[in-house]
């Protein structure tokens, strides 16, 4: 998709090129906010489904904690996103989007294509020699206790 | 909160549909919200210090139609939120607004309604601290809801003072400033603002208010009653919003207005003094000031001559001129000419009181230290000896000539 493609129809006027963007500066919390409504989700089925303590998902979802990109992917897998959104997801975050050139990424991706939950996610990156979301704690591995 | 409580919690929060946000400051949100056919209802949260689930518990029990309905009260994990009835209806602002002053039995009427759910809560232990005719919600029937108690709190006996400075100004009594703990009395000060906005349809604090008063179509006992409901001294008010309606009752009765529903114009009545003669218990903290200023100018005039002390003095003659004049209840009348409200000439002279203790001792130390004045040439034992001498001499003084002229003001019925 030409993201960009608005530009060409601007000519030289840099406020023409602002009307036409599509802007949309929410940060992750507005953003999941109008993505549960617009899913009919509940927080506390993403909460329940994404694995993390309670209270701290709770905050992530609310914007007052700044999570690292595996707890942002738990709260993805919560939400039940496919890769795109994920992806939005994670840079409305103020982190990297999930990239086709990274073999964790993709097996990660293939996961929230399907509508696999954190576990079976966990389950396949252990099984390909890849760090789980978790840390391996869902997994009762070497990092259960860690 | 454990993990159950949590979640538990985010499916309450999550069952109520949010209709549209009424409102949001720090800390504080209010939103409009349904719950399946249940119909609407008023959803707050509280963030942080704002928080107080004691006090929602308590309303939980609280039946008094003059006040909304907590249907229920749960705590997420950054904030308090509080589910309460819908009272549907229109502001008492944009009643008046709409319609200009009301008339005495009408404001009489919606004065009962308001009075009533004051003391419900007071009753509770609860002050509500920000009574304004935006809090108040006159339904489709005529009667007066209080509303939004987001600043409320439960009486404590043991705070010197509020921690939290808020409240509406014009309506917030002024210990809701900081100077002492807010009590019913604070809410009574509140209650009578509001009666004076709905005879005159001037916010409190105005410049033209208390010429609107004068001229409103009411009898000068209800003028007289408002004035000293919003005394600054809070001993000199109704002590409670039941007092308060009692008195008011009494007023408009003996003045046989109780039954007439149809307002007059605004010269029919002549004008009222706001302060009759006679009473000047309305200046009670102007003559607090000036007594305890009195001892600070004794010891000035005993101390050795110095530009500093010649110019201090100077200061405190002026200010000791203009805290007198508040016996004749002048800064009001100055106040009004140059628009400061009467609080702000109070909150004012206590700042430069308390400046003023406070430089008092400094300047006694600071004399000590660089060995000037009366300390010239006193051995380093015996400057902490005649400092603290000094200070305790200029004190007891102090003390003793602000507990004479109390005694004094007080028989001539002054304070």
């Amino acid at each position: 998709m030409d993201e960009w493609g608005f530009l060409r129809d601007c000519g030289s006027d840099v406020r023409r090129a602002l009307e036409s963007a599509p802007l949309d500066d929410r940060n992750f919390a507005g953003w999941a906010d109008d993505a549960l409504r617009e899913r009919s989700l509940s927080r506390g089925a993403v909460v329940g489904r994404s694995g993390l303590n309670h209270t701290y998902a709770y905050q992530i979802l609310s914007g007052s904690r700044s999570p690292t990109r595996d707890k942002l992917l738990q709260v993805c897998f919560g939400m039940g996103l496919g890769v795109e959104d994920a992806s939005d997801a994670l840079e409305r975050g103020g982190l990297s989007a999930l990239r086709p050139d990274r073999r964790r990424d993709v097996v990660i991706a293939f996961c929230l294509e399907r509508g696999m939950g954190v576990t079976c996610c966990d389950h396949l990156l252990w099984e390909q020699g890849e760090r789980p979301l978790t840390g391996g704690a869902a997994l009762g591995g070497p990092l259960a206790n860690s | 909160m454990d993990e159950g409580e949590v979640l538990h919690a985010l499916v309450l929060d999550d069952a109520y549909k949010v209709e549209r946000v009424l409102s949001e400051r720090e800390g504080l949100r209010t939103e409009l919200v349904t719950l399946g056919g249940a119909g609407l209802f008023v959803r707050k949260y509280f963030a942080g210090g704002l928080a107080a689930p004691g006090l929602w518990g308590t309303l939980l029990g609280v039946d008094e139609p003059g006040l909304p309905r907590v249907e229920t009260v749960y705590r997420l994990p950054d904030r308090l939120a509080v589910v309460l009835e819908y009272v549907d209806g229109e502001s008492l602002e944009g009643l008046v607004t709409r319609e200009g002053p009301l008339s005495l039995p009408r404001a009489v009427r919606l004065m009962d309604g308001i009075c009533s759910a004051a003391q419900a809560l007071h009753e509770h232990g609860i002050i509500h601290r920000d009574i304004t005719p935006k809090n108040v919600i006159v339904d489709g029937g005529g009667c007066a809801h209080l509303i939004d108690l987001g600043i409320a709190r439960l009486r404590s006996d043991e705070a010197g003072r509020d921690t939290t400075l808020l409240g509406t100004w014009g309506f917030a009594a002024p210990e809701q400033f900081g100077f002492a703990q807010t009590d019913a009395r604070s809410d009574v000060y509140s209650l009578a603002s509001v009666l004076a906005y709905m005879l005159t349809a001037t916010w409190p604090g105005e410049r033209g208010f208390d010429p609107a008063l004068g001229l409103a179509a009411v009898p000068g006992e209800v003028v007289g009653l408002i004035g000293r409901a919003r005394s600054l001294e809070p001993s000199a008010r109704p002590q409670s919003a039941a007092e308060l309606m009692a008195e008011l009752r009494s007023c408009v009765e003996g003045s046989g207005t109780a039954g007439q529903d149809d307002r007059e114009g605004p010269a029919a009545v002549p004008a009222v003094e706001l302060r009759p003669k006679g009473d000047r218990s309305l200046a009670p903290h102007s003559l607090h000031v000036w007594m305890e200023l009195a001892p600070t100018v004794l010891a000035l005039l005993r101390a050795p001559r110095s530009v500093r002390k010649t110019v201090a003095l100077v200061f405190a003659v002026v200010l000791l001129v203009v805290f007198a004049a508040g016996l004749l209840g002048m800064p009001e009348q100055v106040g009004r000419q140059v628009g400061i409200a009467q609080e702000s000439l109070a909150a004012i002279s206590y700042l430069v009181l308390m400046a003023w203790w406070i430089l008092l001792p400094s300047y006694e130390l600071a004399c000590a230290v660089a060995g000037v004045g009366e300390y010239a040439g006193l051995d380093r034992g015996a400057l902490p000896r005649r400092l603290l001498l000094r200070v305790a001499e200029e004190l007891f003084a102090g003390f003793a000539i602000m507990l004479a002229l109390q005694i004094l003001a007080q028989a001539a019925g002054l304070v």
